[in-house]
């Protein structure tokens, strides 16, 4: 029995209260980003380093001054908090909604997802940022920590929007002056890309030394196509039309879509990228379990490689 | 299973009509929005041309319900089964006018029930019930009916005492027919008939030998002598006489003699009494023949109130053969060899149907609730985007 299965998206889809839907997630299964580490920042003794000019004088042990004559500076084993980013596809796409589950979409799952995730990182004292993105330009609210600028995150989660397009290369340089230290980045979207553009993303991210967990959310239906008869599919981003019988292609567009989500999973695996799929009409809690789960793993990688 | 009507059948022609209004309707298509087409582009537009029918079985379903309709007004029926142990041999039905060891001897029964052919077809085992005032076929029509289908059927009847009146009903199996003769006096021995003609009157003659030769129709062949005045030797066994002349009397030692005449005054030695036919007859007992008076005008050919008569021919055969024939079928003659004739091959036999119209009625309704429920289901995974 798996105890993570009271978030039915059936029961989410009336929840409009974010914060309240990510304290009950997080509180009651009291599942952290780092479950030993609550100790606070700057505790744990990881090493001493010779001082340097422009080091924070508080940060001087002067026990050891006192007995060795000489001015080292102590550092914590996690010198600073982690900046989470969650990099949000606001594209039309995350509009679609789920065919079981009444009044719920892709977006309404990201929200839901993301405020859950930053309400952790939260109490844990790591700093969350949002990056929400389509080409109608960037949703940004900067990575801090502290209960008021999650409300602040939880607001803007409320306040996006999902349209148009992916926006053209040229146009995401104001994401990468965001992004400058590293930290962790969560994407997610439904990482149907009309090329390789989320790939591209992921890619320089990992370029620029930043830890990478990729979430695909899909629908059931878009896994099982469980459409009949003579339809006409409408592309919500580029609203290209195609008229099919949905039965006789019923078993093509499985397959098509499989191979897809094999080749993405492959290509994130080398990428060095944690890829977990989704789909919006499971349990909520479940996901955020798992994600977590990860997130400690990589939380150690990740201090350890800002020690080095 | 039979149908009644099998041009009803033509109607099945409507069954392209539900195929190409659900062909029609499946033009009409939905449209879903989608987060990508990428996995439906490319062969897609070719593959769209194939026709695939949606929904299938409600198709099949309303062609069923329709073709159903159509066997429902072709009036479907079965005729009862002739297998098992209910097996019979027939049934010989008798007329009751037929001597019984005369009808023994007629039909070659084998395991066949005796019946006699009267109202509610009794068994043969007493004495003759009184004859139907039915139609004879009547009567043929409703055994043929109570007969399981495939046994035979054969009657027993005198040869002239059957009442034969409008056509001959459709059966559903081959009549054996058995012509005893007459119950009673011999067959009447229709012996030659002599006309004596005068000059003048040779019309009036020609007119007799018409009507006389019309029984013939009725199976009871006439030869007719037709002779002037003065030609014949003596007085044959029926004579119609249409002279002026005294009719020759007859010897002693003759035997008797009918004569048809329109003399105004008999002869002396004949008793006359009144008939009262509508011809008015006059009926005169002369010796032990019969002497019979025409009271017609002379001119017989000319009147036209009794060539308007077609029963006159009947009438004329009534009033010589008097009480020794029986009359003869009125309306359509039917003549032995009709009777005996050719087995009927019509097997519409509309008495021994089971109509199974109510059944496929009942088939028609269900299968219509069906297809209600059916259309008005929901279509399967798809939802309303």
């Amino acid at each position: 029995m798996n105890r993570h299965q009271y978030l039915d998206p059936v029961t989410l889809a009336r929840i409009r209260d974010l914060k309240l839907l990510a304290r009950t997630a997080i509180e009651g299964s009291r599942h952290g980003f780092h479950t030993s580490r609550q100790r606070g920042a700057g505790l744990e003794f990881n090493q001493y380093r010779q001082y340097e000019h422009g080091d924070d004088p508080r940060q001087i042990d002067w026990r050891l001054y006192a007995r060795s004559d000489r001015v080292f500076v102590r550092q914590s084993e996690r010198e600073s908090q982690l900046d989470v980013w969650f990099l949000l596809d606001t594209t039309a796409s995350m509009q679609q909604p789920s065919g079981q589950v009444a009044d719920w979409t892709r977006l309404d799952y990201a929200r839901s997802l993301v405020a859950c995730l930053a309400w952790a990182a939260q109490t844990q004292g790591d700093a969350c940022g949002l990056l929400g993105i389509n080409a109608r330009g960037l949703d940004f609210l900067p990575a801090r920590a502290g209960p008021r600028h999650l409300d602040a995150l939880l607001m803007t989660l409320e306040g996006l929007s999902a349209r148009g397009t992916w926006p053209a290369d040229t146009a995401l340089p104001a994401l990468w002056e965001h992004l400058r230290k590293p930290g962790l980045v969560i994407v997610v979207s439904d990482f149907f890309q009309a090329g390789d553009e989320l790939e591209k993303l992921v890619s320089r991210l990992r370029a620029a030394r930043q830890e990478v967990m990729t979430l695909q959310l899909v629908t059931s239906d878009e896994l099982d196509f469980p459409y009949t008869g003579t339809v006409e599919f409408i592309d919500r981003e580029t609203g290209e039309r195609v008229r099919a019988d949905a039965r006789a292609y019923r078993e093509s567009y499985r397959q098509r879509i499989t191979a897809s989500l094999t080749a993405l999973a492959r290509a994130m695996a080398r990428l060095g990228v944690v890829h977990e799929r989704l789909v919006i009409e499971a349990p909520l809690d479940d996901a955020v379990w798992r994600i977590l789960n990860y997130r400690s793993t990589l939380s150690a990688r990740q201090n350890r490689a800002a020690a080095r | 299973m039979n149908l009644a009507w099998p041009g009803a059948l033509l109607a099945l022609l409507a069954l392209a009509l539900p195929v190409i209004i659900h062909v029609l309707q499946q033009g009409q298509h939905r449209t879903i929005d989608v987060a990508t087409t990428r996995f439906l582009r490319n062969s897609t537009r070719q593959r769209w041309r194939r026709l695939a029918v949606d929904r299938p079985l409600l198709l099949a379903l309303r062609c069923l319900l329709l073709a159903m309709a159509v066997l429902l007004l072709a009036e479907p029926f079965t005729t009862p089964s002739t297998s098992g142990a209910s097996r019979q041999s027939g049934w010989v039905a008798v007329s009751p006018a037929v001597p019984l060891d005369e009808a023994r001897a007629l039909a070659d029964a084998g395991n066949a029930q005796w019946r006699w052919l009267t109202d509610g077809f009794p068994e043969v085992d007493g004495p003759p019930p009184a004859a139907s005032p039915r139609d004879t076929w009547s009567l043929v029509a409703e055994a043929d009916a109570a007969l399981p289908a495939g046994e035979p059927l054969t009657v027993v009847m005198p040869a002239d005492g059957a009442r034969f009146s409008a056509r001959r009903p459709p059966l559903g199996r081959p009549v054996e027919w058995r012509l005893a003769s007459p119950a009673g006096d011999t067959a009447p021995s229709l012996p030659e008939v002599t006309i004596v003609y005068d000059a003048n009157r040779q019309a009036d003659a020609r007119w007799f030998q018409a009507a006389l030769a019309a029984w013939s129709d009725a199976g009871l062949p006439v030869q007719v002598t037709i002779i002037e005045r003065g030609a014949e030797n003596a007085l044959a066994d029926w004579t119609v006489w249409l002279s002026d002349d005294e009719i020759p009397a007859l010897q002693a030692a003759d035997a008797p003699r009918t004569v048809l005449t329109d003399r105004a005054n008999p002869p002396a030695h004949a008793v006359m009494a009144q008939d009262d036919i509508s011809f008015s007859w006059q009926l005169t007992r002369w010796w032990d023949g019969s002497l019979r008076r025409l009271n017609v005008g002379a001119t017989l050919a000319a009147n036209s109130g009794l060539t308007g008569k077609e029963r006159f021919p009947e009438q004329l055969l009534a009033v010589l053969a008097g009480d020794r024939v029986h009359e003869p079928p009125p309306g359509h003659p039917v003549s032995a060899a009709q009777l005996a004739g050719a087995a009927s091959d019509d097997r519409r036999n509309t008495y021994a149907r089971q109509s199974l119209s109510a059944l496929f009625a009942l088939l028609v309704v269900i299968l219509w609730c069906t297809e209600r429920v059916f259309s008005a289901w929901p279509r399967r995974g798809v939802t309303d985007v």
